[in-house]
């Protein structure tokens, strides 16, 4: 199974800006998914959202073609929808709906038989800790529970592709914890598909990462390949805190990080030269150092 | 697709302004079938005392005094009634102001109604009014049913001047009117007037329910998890169309029953069997009986309701927001009723025979049309009574309708 865009571009018509009136929010994207997990990495509004709406068949790509085993997603129709999951970055539910009752509609649209459903809801339900509260009404559920019965509904039909636009917003470190382990058992010879914007997420789940910035795929690899690109440009130096507006300032430091110390001295993670601050020493390089790096 | 369709409405009824109007539908119901009754009023004099009664009192009375015209309307009793009436025209004058109470209510109500359509039909050819009483003859009574149809024919000579095959619509119609006429005292023509109030009532509360079906997906954004489903394009499109047909159908079925069964409970059930050229005009064109016209009015409004359904369906699937949608069907809906008020004439009637809701409102109603105006319109070449049409274009209305709606939300790719 792999699914394949190629120069998938999406304009949107911007009438606020007369200068600019084409908007690209997604420009020439070209990828090739492969099962497991692939984070998608971009600052807000690169275009990751509309890319995954792209994907799912909601949003029709300006130009360019999406193929799920080399056949159009647009001419497979229901048979591609049967195959995905997609949590939306918002979305709404029906005010008088409980998470039990929303999971069954959500079912029945998915064309999933009674039996079956109350089976997945159940199995689903315990899967992201919700089974207390299934007979409440969901916008009476916190931010975070409400993330976990969209992440339940992406994963009702059991999905082939499952497509999850920001999908640990608003979930705290247990849950987030939970949320990768569901995840890492889910993708065995599956896609699964995450934005994000906070690295440290994907850095340890995603086998493949897509670096997006204004619309383009930068870069795309496993977190080793990418993180090799700046290998021996990440540092740690201590300064005192009055040198700080400085290195601040300073030509080819970028700071990525900085931390109190008890001595009320500062210690700085920067990327740049190891000669720039005296003192330095070299870091292991994260995907979170070449996001910033990227940027 | 079963399951879905069970979602589906349990999802509809499960919303909480739905319940509140479906409750309004049903209350409604109960409500305008029963007012009716209660603006009876009957006065008759007691010990010189005169009394006033309201109410199903006041119905038992007049269908009490009326008796004797009750059943077949026979050439014999409205001779009887005419000469009932003579009688005391020469005794006490001008009936209408000099009359006794006692007598007016014991020689004159009892025949009312049928001597009513026999002064009618005597009206002259020429300039349409009708002659006094005192000059009206036992053989025209006895001629009645001749008279009528000599009525129709120079009535419509009248009326439809410049449109011969109006007229001779009119005249095939009547012809097939069947004779002699039925009388049972006691129905109250305003009946139809509430008949169709109601059903403009309904197709509002229809509306309110059907208009956010499916903008309030788009509205809260649901509408992007729904769009990712298997069943969730064309065949949720179609589910909801159905779900919402069902729902509403159910509804009519059930608030009529409830409507029919009150109000015909209240004035009779042989009432139904009244023919409606002795309740309305003897020159109406239509032969049939009050049962047969109530059948008929719902009818019409059942085809109108769908018809409305059908278009609020269409403008939520291409609307923003649920807001939206409301206004711009509901509007649409009162343009007839408003047009027919503040233009009239014949654009007015045109435009509103176009419209789905054409033949509900006010003095723009169906039965309105089918009872007290005679309307043609002409499209081209053809002439086509106008009451034939209110039912024939909202009915064709509906499948278009529904089918503009399973194209629009299946298309609507969201930019
Ligand atoms: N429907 C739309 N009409 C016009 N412009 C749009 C539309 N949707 C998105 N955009 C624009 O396209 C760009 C990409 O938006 P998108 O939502 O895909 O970004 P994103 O990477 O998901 O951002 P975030 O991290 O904030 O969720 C933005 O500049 C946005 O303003
Ligand atoms: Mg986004």
């Amino acid at each position: 199974m792999e699914i394949i865009l190629e120069h998938v571009t999406k304009h949107f018509k911007d009438k606020s800006n007369k200068n600019n009136p084409v908007k690209k929010a997604v420009e020439n994207v070209n990828l090739h998914l492969t099962p497991g997990v692939w984070g998608l990495l971009g600052a807000n509004g690169s275009g990751k959202t509309t890319l995954m709406r792209m994907v799912c068949g909601i949003m029709k790509p300006t130009s360019g073609c999406i193929r799920y085993d080399g056949i159009d997603i647009e001419s497979l129709d229901e048979a591609y929808r049967d195959k995905i999951g997609y949590l939306p970055q918002e979305f709404g539910f029906y005010p008088e709906f409980t998470v039990q009752q929303y999971l069954e509609y959500i079912s029945a649209l998915k064309g999933l038989s009674d039996d079956l459903a109350k089976e997945r809801i159940n199995e689903l339900l315990a899967k992201v800790s919700l089974e207390e509260v299934r007979r409440k009404k969901i916008i009476k559920l916190s931010g975070g529970m409400k993330r976990r019965v969209g992440i339940a509904q992406a994963l009702l039909n059991d999905p082939e592709f499952l497509v999850l636009d920001e999908p640990t917003s608003g979930l705290d470190p247990a849950e987030r914890v939970r949320f990768r382990n569901l995840l890492s058992e889910f993708a065995k010879d599956r896609i699964v598909l995450i934005s994000t914007h906070i690295v440290s997420d994907i850095e340890y789940i995603a086998t493949q990462n897509a670096i997006m910035k204004n619309g383009e795929i930068l870069h795309t690899g496993t977190t080793q390949e990418l993180v090799a690109r700046i290998h021996g440009k990440v540092f740690q130096a201590t300064i005192p805190q009055q040198e700080l507006p400085m290195w601040e300032s300073a030509p080819g430091i970028q700071i990525v990080n900085l931390r109190n110390e008890e001595d009320g001295r500062l210690c700085l993670r920067y990327l740049g030269k190891q000669a720039d601050i005296p003192d330095a020493v070299p870091q292991n390089p994260t995907l979170e150092d070449l996001y910033l790096y990227l940027k | 697709m079963i399951r879905l369709y069970k979602e589906e409405l349990k999802r509809i009824v499960r919303t909480k302004s739905t319940l509140l109007f479906l409750a309004a539908a049903v209350a409604l119901s109960v409500f305008m079938a029963y007012i009716p009754v209660t603006y009876v009023r009957f006065t008759y004099e007691e010990n010189g005392q005169e009394m006033t009664l309201k109410g199903r009192d006041a119905l038992a009375l007049r269908k009490q005094l009326q008796a004797p015209s009750a059943g077949e309307v026979t050439p014999e009793k409205m001779a009887q009634g005419l000469e009932s009436y003579q009688k005391n025209l020469e005794r006490y004058g001008d009936f209408y102001d000099d009359f006794p109470l006692s007598v007016h209510n014991t020689e004159i109500f009892p025949w009312s109604p049928l001597i009513t359509r026999l002064h009618e039909v005597m009206a002259d050819p020429d300039t349409g009014l009708a002659p006094d009483y005192a000059k009206i003859t036992e053989a025209d009574a006895l001629h009645f049913y001749d008279h009528c149809r000599t009525r129709v024919a120079d009535l419509m000579k009248s009326e439809q001047k410049d449109n011969p095959q109006a007229q001779q619509i009119a005249t095939s119609m009547y012809d097939n009117v069947t004779m002699p006429f039925y009388y049972y005292p006691g129905y109250n023509s305003n009946m139809f007037e509430y008949e169709g109030m109601y059903l403009f009532l309904l197709m509002f509360l229809c509306i309110m329910i059907t208009a956010p079906l499916f903008c309030c997906e788009y509205q809260t954004g649901a509408d992007d998890i729904l769009r990712s489903t298997k069943l969730g394009r064309r065949k949720l499109a179609f589910i909801k169309i159905l779900s919402i047909l069902t729902l509403s159908i159910l509804l009519f079925v059930l608030c009529m029953t409830i409507f029919m069964v009150i109000s015909n409970s209240i004035f009779g059930w042989e009432c139904r069997q009244t023919s409606m050229q002795i309740l309305f005009s003897a020159s109406t064109l239509l032969g049939l009986n009050i049962g047969q016209l109530q059948n008929l009015v719902m009818l019409a409004g059942f085809i109108a309701l769908l018809s409305c359904i059908s278009f609020a369906l269409f403008v939520s699937s291409a609307s923003k927001n649920t807001t939206i949608a409301t206004s711009l069907t509901i509007a649409f809906s009162l343009a007839p009723s408003i047009l027919y008020m503040m233009a009239g004439g014949n654009f007015a009637a045109y435009f509103r025979v176009l419209l789905p809701s054409g033949a509900l409102g006010g003095s723009n109603s169906f039965s309105y049309a089918l009872t007290y105006y005679f309307e043609f319109l002409k499209i081209g070449p053809v002439t086509v009574w106008t009451p034939w049409l209110l039912m024939l274009v909202p009915a064709a209305e509906i499948p278009l309708f529904l089918w503009l709606t399973v194209r629009t939300y299946s298309r609507r790719s969201l930019n």
